[in-house]
């Protein structure tokens, strides 16, 4: 029993030309292509602070618990078609993404992070709460009658136009607000206009928001 | 590259009995502690399984509580068996299975003397409670040293050889470099590190499972590959098929097993591109798994070799090679977060590196010293019915095993994933699983009973061989003839 | 280059990678420094007796989020585990296993000193037919004298001393204990509000 074959006779051709089988190439190309995928899909952007991934292979959020006919009924309505409520979409999209700052219940942390519930940022200029989604916001903030002092990271690699403005219909619609919803066109029209904006924005430059929107409709 | 391969052209026929002569002491060095490390490893994992029979049993006793005897069953097995287990087919590997001498065979003697030193201070001090609990970082302080120093001297040792004696496109050397390669680089860097005050927090997570499944993919599995690949032609009379393919595979391996470990974190206090970069690598090691398994079935079809003689060794490298293929597929599938918010944390992960560690890495060095030793004691083993015995109690041993924890893992995580169930009552639902796998374990601890037997068996009648034929007996004159032209 | 250099080559390259990246670069980005800072003193000590017996055997430290188990429905926690909340610690037990509870934030759960003790002493007089094993070592008995010990453990049943002696925790259940009450991983900014 030879242990290992003599170099210069595996060279002098002993192994014949041989065919990888089909089936392996098909494999092999399927889960490369799968690992690629998945790699980029859920690659949170390749930031530090992006914990969680939502969607269909991530696992769906169970639908929660019947606490009155209503949240029975809106749970059943995001169990069969997630894409066709936008408010639970957003919901489930802001308890993924949002909830570890401004927690599950919309309230924030005192002097940390400020609270989403009631607040008039989410209330109030459609343009300027997205343009916040989208390019992060930095600095001190006045909400709902208290100082904040943070940073939040901007959101436009992330998500997509469609889940930004389902997360915005949520939480304008939610927790006691009726402000108006917003649209995935609208969300598409200010990221066109302010995504090159690199660095998150600061509170004064959000007030000249739709000043800088005039100008640029002037040139 | 030339002169060298000239040199060593030469004593290839030359010196064959000086050449297995000089490789005795340096394997019953490494074979010899292992086995008894195998034995600790099974009796201590046999306990750890029939505490779950009945967690009072032995209950008062510290040293015996189960997650002492766990983690030291594993680390047992892994650093008493299995990395010497790599280092002989190293070692066969550079003396072209026994025909080149090898030079520096003391230093192996005290490269192992130093590693078991370490080793039984190291899971000692497991038992007594020094370890900080990270899997296979979990050896205590105290021990690493001994350990480190005994792998440089063997291993530096026989890079440098086997870069000497390098075979251009040979598989089997590659693996064998890699696994040398990588457990000093990375066990040195993850050593330093965890005693590194400034090191602290999520870190050391990350820390612990970059090394965790590294050494499982990179460290040992390169070994039991290089192994595979290093008996293949042995068993066949030709190496596996694809080289090209195995080639790729070998770099795929090289590249993502050190970054498979992070799969295990999902849904863990980790950025989502970490995850996803372990979920993937575990998808493209698993890819790279099925080259090598196609290039060994097709091989093993091309060539249907063996016939007249059962051979432990080619049963056990097939068992091997599909416990590996079956762990590396698990290994991939069971971390899609999909999957994983079932299965995560449960004991069907333990089904999957009970089939890699024991059915994958055992079973692979278990063919290898069936393979090896005959040649190197010149006396084949002494009875079939003793090696069959093993072979059948373990194989059964391990596939039982794997599938009772496999079925209680599925039990155990569906009801897990219902918030209705409270965990005491998921628990108890998976005790007659985990009650019933005490049967395969004591198997398995009855498989490397058998074999510990058999190997002295065989020990014992080469030493009297040996004493009746010549006064080679005494490991110091072999090596002198060995050193003497 | 010939081609063992060539690999040796690559080798260390490809682990180096995996090291920055998974090793290197996370304890630059993630941690440490910032409020909250590690457990210390009996806590510390009890978080090395938690590694020391292996509790990361049998329990976790994550929480993961909703959509990947029912830790949050099963009430482990109100929201998954971020790498702030482990940024001082140097033992750090994910866990590899769940034959119990996860214990990332026991110590809000679970706030009576006097339940561990019992707990840890004889896990079966709490949960009948549970796993877990008694870590009896981690006590000691002693004569009684006098009164009993505030922290002497209440036995009866099949569990009782002969008379003349009482059950303290050691130490190091004292120790444990404390650790365990210390797990509540709460963000850092959230615990400076609270105190």
């Amino acid at each position: 029993m030879n242990q290992e074959v003599e170099p210069e006779k595996r060279v002098a051709g002993d192994r014949p030309r041989e065919q990888i089988p089909c089936s392996f190439v098909a494999f092999a190309a399927i889960v490369v292509l799968f690992a690629i995928a998945y790699f980029f899909r859920y690659s949170g952007g390749f930031r530090w602070d992006v914990y969680d991934a939502s969607g269909l292979l991530a696992g769906l959020p169970p639908t929660p618990p019947a606490h009155g006919s209503a949240a029975n009924a809106s749970g059943g309505a995001a169990a069969k078609a997630p894409a066709v409520d936008p408010t639970a979409l957003g919901r489930e999209l802001y308890q993924a993404n949002c909830a570890a700052c401004h927690q599950p219940n919309g309230q924030g942390m005192t002097g940390q992070f400020p609270p989403v519930a009631g607040s008039e940022w989410v209330n109030g200029d459609p343009r300027v709460l997205t343009a916040i989604l989208i390019g992060g916001l930095q600095g001190p903030v006045k909400v709902s009658g208290a100082e904040y002092n943070g940073m939040m990271p901007a959101w436009k690699t992330v998500l997509t136009d469609e889940k930004i403005a389902a997360i915005l219909t949520f939480l304008r619609q939610s927790w006691g607000s009726h402000a108006s919803a917003i649209e995935e066109g609208e969300v598409k029209a200010v990221r066109a206009e302010c995504g090159g904006h690199a660095a998150p924005w600061k509170v004064d430059e959000l007030g000249s928001l739709s000043g800088e929107k005039a100008e640029k409709k002037g040139e | 590259m030339a002169e060298t391969s000239e040199c060593e052209e030469t004593p290839v026929r030359a010196g064959t009995r000086d050449a297995v002569s000089s490789l005795r002491v340096p394997v019953l060095g490494l074979v010899v502690p292992a086995a008894v490390w195998l034995w600790v490893a099974s009796i201590l994992a046999l306990l750890g399984s029939l505490k779950l029979v009945d967690p009072r049993f032995l209950g008062t006793w510290g040293w015996l509580t189960f997650g002492r005897i766990s983690p030291a069953a594993f680390l047992s097995f892994v650093y008493g068996f299995g990395i010497p287990m790599g280092l002989c087919a190293v070692l066969w590997a550079v003396t072209k299975g026994g025909r080149l001498p090898l030079p520096g065979g003391r230093w192996f003697l005290a490269s192992s003397f130093l590693w078991n030193l370490g080793l039984w201070s190291g899971i000692t001090g497991v038992l007594a409670g020094e370890s900080r609990s990270l899997s296979w970082l979990g050896l205590p302080t105290f021990s690493l040293p001994s350990l480190g120093m005994a792998y440089l001297l063997s291993a530096g040792w026989l890079v440098a050889v086997l870069v000497r004696r390098w075979e251009e496109s040979s598989l089997a050397s590659r693996f064998l470099l890699l696994g040398l390669v990588w457990i000093p680089w990375a066990g040195g860097a993850a050593a330093l590190w965890l005693h590194d005050p400034s090191v602290r927090g999520v870190a050391i997570g990350s820390l612990e499972w970059w090394f965790n499944d590294g050494l499982l993919y990179a460290g040992l599995g390169a070994f039991a590959l290089g192994a595979m690949h290093l008996l293949l032609p042995g068993f066949l009379g030709r190496p596996a098929s694809f080289a090209g393919l195995g080639r790729w595979a070998f770099w795929a391996w090289v590249l993502f097993a050190n970054l498979a470990g992070m799969a295990h974190l999902v849904g863990g206090p980790f950025p989502l591109w970490m995850v996803s970069t372990g979920v993937s690598s575990r998808f493209l090691l698993w890819a790279a798994a099925v080259a090598i398994g196609l290039g060994f079935w097709a091989a093993a079809r091309g060539a249907p070799a063996e016939g007249k003689q059962w051979d432990p060794g080619w049963h056990f490298l097939r068992f091997g090679m599909g416990s590996f293929l079956v762990a590396a597929g698990l290994g991939a599938v069971l971390v899609l977060p999909a999957w994983s918010r079932y299965v995560h944390y449960t004991v069907l992960e333990e089904a999957q590196l009970t089939l890699f560690l024991y059915g994958f890495l055992g079973m692979t060095f278990f063919a290898l010293l069936y393979t090896i030793l005959p040649r190197v004691l010149g006396r084949s083993w002494p009875s079939v019915g003793l090696a069959k015995a093993h072979f059948l109690l373990s194989s059964y041993g391990i596939s039982f095993l794997a599938g009772l924890l496999a079925v209680g893992g599925l039990f155990q995580g569906v009801a897990l994933d219902n918030a209705e169930v409270p965990i005491h009552e998921v628990i108890l639902s998976l005790l007659p699983f985990l009650r019933s796998a005490a049967a395969p374990a004591m198997a398995l601890l009855a498989a490397h009973a058998v074999f510990g037997l058999h190997l002295l068996w065989l020990l014992v009648e080469s030493g009297a061989n040996r004493r009746e034929g010549e006064k080679a007996a005494l490991p110091g004159v072999a090596m002198e003839g060995a050193r003497t032209p | 280059m010939t081609e063992p250099k060539r690999l040796l080559l690559g080798i260390l390259l490809a682990t180096g990678a995996g090291w920055s990246l998974l090793v290197w670069m996370p304890l630059t980005k993630l941690g440490p420094a910032g409020p909250g800072g590690a457990p210390f003193g009996r806590a510390a000590v009890g978080g090395r007796i938690y590694a020391a017996n292996g509790c990361a055997s049998c329990h976790t430290q994550v929480v993961r989020p909703a959509n990947l188990g029912s830790d949050i429905a099963r009430g482990w926690g109100a929201r998954r585990t971020t790498p702030p909340e482990y940024r001082e610690e140097h033992i750090v037990p994910l866990g590899v296993l769940r034959l119990g509870p996860d214990l990332a934030n026991v110590g809000e759960r679970r706030t009576d000193v006097r339940w561990y003790y019992r707990l840890l002493y004889d896990p079966r007089t709490i949960f009948p037919g549970s796993l877990m094993p008694s870590y009896r070592y981690l006590y000691a008995r002693v004569p009684l004298l006098g009164t009993p010990l505030p922290d002497a453990l209440p036995l009866a049943g099949r569990a009782a001393l002969a008379p003349g002696f009482q059950v303290v925790p050691r130490p190091e259940a004292r120790a444990l204990v404390a650790y365990l009450l210390s797990l509540q991983r709460v963000p850092p900014a959230e615990a400076d509000q609270s105190q």
